[in-house]
């Protein structure tokens, strides 16, 4: 062997131990879309009080992310916009333990060129009104669409509501946040999404109308330990009791949640 | 045939092997390593995804009507766009193989640009110039064209991101060409328009060929720019890529599927265009 090749790999190997020596601990937290602001604050928070912690966040679809968990990914957390997936992790055995994190609820979201031609929601049945809407296996499609149902029970538009709504819609993003920017950047007109999504730095581009409480959904947001390695990982548990305790849930607050219910 | 190629192998390291010694035998083994572990690199992958055991999914997938639509519209919108790049994407290949010009050196570095675009920055910026409120799309949309959402979308994706193939192998063949052949045809009274269809294009169009077949299998894997620029709906700018990834996201089994089937559309229509391109090399097109 000669002195170059060992110079080679001993770097090699230095430096990918070295990867390992900066933080002693590792929490691995996949949320969906629509908690990014207050879940990465609630990872800096966490991280300040214990600063050996590093705590890697993924966000997506909570449909993606399930996938994900059940194709093997290395997650401690997560963290769902629906119990539903939750459970169909729990059914194959892949959550340890779980509860509900905090609920959110659903309003038009319309783009400001749009918005003298919707103002309230009987205007998204209009004809050439523009709508976007997640895929249909995000758990914000399935809030909107039991939105629509419930307008139709009502009597919206004598009961035609939904499929006017279905006519109008012109695509199916991957997750809230790209429905989010398209209608901001105006290519929609409107999306029956999340109250939380329009962020602070979306305010100025997306105006908000509120639902009747008689049509309104209530999302109830789910949050568990992933699997073997996310129960023998104690950070892990210290940062699902951090997310669930009067801290963490100040940040859902602050972004425009519900606190998850009191029993 | 296996003798002959051991007995030559042999032959040939053994001559080599009598003048530097053991080390350059070393050598030989070594580099067949790196090839076979090259292919089985690229090959293992595709086999592991076509002998997966979903065959229940295949055939629920491909009578599904989102599996029809999403087939149609690629296949569509692809051959579409290769159409549009061959035209467009030749011409500009001969003129930058023929004519010098100031800037050229801009063009070319544009023309590179989208293959290093990550596709989704390419979504972005043809939504900031043709999306609604965009640049030259506001002008579309106060007169009732939609672009986005459309189709039209789609093809204008496929279109820009496969472009930059098709010139890159069209040049190299223009290139390739002595220019006497053109000035010979032309002081022969030939027109310009019957030397490029008679003289130029039979001698090059293998290389032409080629990047008409890599331009239209980068249209047809275009997923990046779609969904940013056109959207995902399905009949309308559900590609088969977007379509894999909806199901990605809900089940497996079918996104494999999908994916099987996406690739066996892809082999037979390359395998079909190869083999007229033998056929037509070997009847000799040049007059």
């Amino acid at each position: 062997m000669r002195a170059g090749n060992i110079l080679t790999i001993a770097v090699a190997v230095i430096s990918l131990s070295a990867t390992r020596l900066c933080y002693a601990e590792a929490v691995v937290v996949s949320a969906a879309s629509s908690l990014k602001e207050p879940i990465t604050k609630i990872a800096k928070a966490f991280e300040q009080e214990n600063p050996s912690v590093k705590v890697s966040l993924n966000f997506s679809s909570s449909a993606q992310l399930a996938t994900q968990i059940e194709q093997g990914a290395p997650v401690d957390v997560f963290a769902s916009a629906d119990t539903q997936n939750v459970e169909r992790l729990a059914v194959l055995g892949l959550v340890r333990k779980g509860a509900v994190l905090a609920r959110n609820r659903m309003a038009v979201l319309v783009s400001n060129q749009a918005s003298s031609r919707v103002r309230k929601l009987e205007d998204l049945g209009e004809q050439g009104i523009r709508i976007i809407l997640p895929s249909r296996n995000v758990p914000a499609a399935q809030y909107a669409e039991q939105v629509l149902e419930r307008a139709d029970a009502m009597g919206l538009a004598a009961g035609q509501f939904s499929a006017r709504v279905r006519a109008n819609t012109v695509s199916r993003e991957p997750d809230v946040r790209m429905v989010a920017m398209k209608v901001a950047l105006g290519e929609g007109d409107a999306s029956i999404s999340y109250v939380t999504d329009v962020t602070p730095d979306l305010k100025p581009k997306i105006k908000e109308i509120a639902l009747p409480d008689s049509m309104n959904v209530t999302a109830n947001y789910a949050i568990a330990i992933v699997g073997k390695k996310g129960a023998e990982n104690a950070f892990a548990q210290k940062f699902f009791d951090y997310a669930l305790s009067v801290a963490g849930q100040k940040f859902l607050a602050q972004a425009g949640f519900l606190p998850a219910a009191t029993k | 045939m296996c003798a002959q190629a051991t007995a030559s192998w042999q032959a040939g390291s053994a001559t080599v092997q009598s003048r530097r010694g053991l080390g350059v035998r070393v050598w030989f083994r070594w580099t067949h390593l790196v090839s076979l572990s090259t292919v089985l690199f690229l090959g293992l992958p595709i086999l592991c995804l076509v002998l997966c055991p979903t065959q229940h999914h295949l055939l629920q997938a491909i009578g599904d009507q989102v599996t029809k639509e999403a087939l149609v519209l690629s296949v569509f919108t692809s051959t579409i766009s290769t159409l549009i790049v061959v035209f467009f994407g030749g011409v500009l290949a001969y003129v930058l193989a023929r004519h010098a010009f100031p800037g050229r050196v801009l063009v070319d570095t544009l023309i590179d640009l989208p293959i290093v675009m990550p596709p989704m920055v390419t979504g972005l910026a043809l939504l900031m110039l043709l999306g609604r409120h965009g640049v030259v799309g506001s002008w579309f949309s106060e007169h009732g064209i939609a672009i986005t959402f459309t189709s039209i979308a789609v093809i204008i994706a496929q279109v820009f991101v496969a472009l930059p193939f098709f010139v890159r192998a069209a040049r190299a063949g223009f290139e390739s060409i002595n220019p006497r052949l053109e000035q010979a045809s032309l002081l022969l009274g030939a027109s310009p328009r019957q030397t490029f269809f008679r003289v130029i294009v039979p001698t090059v169009w293998p290389p032409l060929l080629a990047g008409a077949i890599l331009a239209w299998a980068r249209c047809l894997g275009e997923f990046g720019a779609t969904l940013v620029f056109a959207g995902n709906f399905q009949g309308m700018t559900q590609t088969m890529p977007l379509a894999i990834f909806s199901a990605l996201q809900d089940n497996i089994d079918v996104a494999i599927a999908l994916s099987i089937l996406l690739l066996a559309t892809s082999f037979v229509l390359v395998a079909f265009l190869k083999i007229v391109s033998k056929k037509c090399g070997a009847v000799g097109v040049a007059p």
